[in-house]
């Protein structure tokens, strides 16, 4: 059984496609549900240790404190100030 | 000695690297190449002396974003998430500490921080420190923050701390100027 799906992609990799599917024969449909099995693959090679989230949800409070250092920044510590002039 | 920060090369030897600590050394060299030259997830830039291969240190960061900022909180603030800099794992060698590398990857990393601000849009870095770290981060202004979703999932579990772009820049400029 099979299932369709839609999916938003950029003009150059759907000529990518097009173009590929052209030379080799494949259906698409095959091409692109190999492709998304073979990424999915390929992430879980990787611990879910290593993988480093992109997206961050802070609590309210750590929330309000980043957006108020937005504003009003503190003042840099001496070992910054430092490391940040050193000429090298 | 002069040091120099690169970014990691497929050639580089990683297998000889021990900072002592077992998941950074596991991480450098399992993992580091395959986040960066196969899935283009983050970037390892190692520290060496000039004139040798020698590995003597490396960072690994990541672009990430703060987003679902309450609206009570935003203020003036687009409803955008907020892209940061993560750092997600510095390391020493075991032979070069106490050498200053950690605080040339350091220094390395607010410099890339602030170009990415310039180039990019960046409101500052985010590390996930390590608990024997702590302190280490903090001398530069480093604080804690409390992550409820996007932890990382490094053991022993690791304590997100935050450091604004601002800060950064401020402390570019000499005082009294």
């Amino acid at each position: 059984m099979s299932t369709q799906i839609s999916a938003e992609i950029s003009e150059t990799t759907k000529e990518l496609l097009e173009s590929f599917v052209k030379n080799s024969g494949l259906k698409k449909g095959f091409v692109i549900e190999q492709a998304v099995l073979s990424y999915i693959r390929a992430l879980n090679q990787l611990p879910a240790d290593v993988l480093v989230p992109a997206k961050i949800v802070l609590s309210h409070k750590s929330a309000g404190q980043v957006v108020r250092h937005l504003r009003r920044s503190p003042r840099p510590t001496p070992k910054l100030r430092q490391l940040m002039t050193d000429e090298d | 000695m002069k040091i120099s920060i690169r970014l990691l090369r497929e050639a580089d030897d990683r297998t000889t690297f021990h900072s002592g600590d077992i998941e950074l050394d596991r991480f450098f060299e399992k993992y580091a190449g395959q986040n960066q030259f196969r899935h283009h997830i983050g970037s390892t830039y190692i520290a060496t002396i000039e004139e040798t291969s020698d590995i003597l240190g490396f960072a690994t960061v990541a672009p990430g974003h703060i987003d679902d900022v309450p609206l009570a909180l935003r203020s003036k603030l687009p409803r955008y998430p907020l892209p940061v800099l993560r750092l997600a794992r510095l390391a020493v060698s075991e032979k070069a500490q106490r050498r200053g590398i950690g605080a040339a990857l350091m220094r390395f990393v607010f410099d890339l921080a602030l170009s990415l601000s310039v180039d990019y849009g960046c409101i500052g870095i985010l590390v996930d420190a390590k608990p024997v770290a702590e302190s280490f981060y903090a001398q530069y202004g480093f604080y804690p923050v409390q992550i409820i979703q996007g932890q990382s999932g490094t053991r022993p579990r690791a304590i997100p701390m935050f450091l604004p772009i601002g800060t950064i820049r401020l402390a570019t400029k000499k005082p009294g100027i």
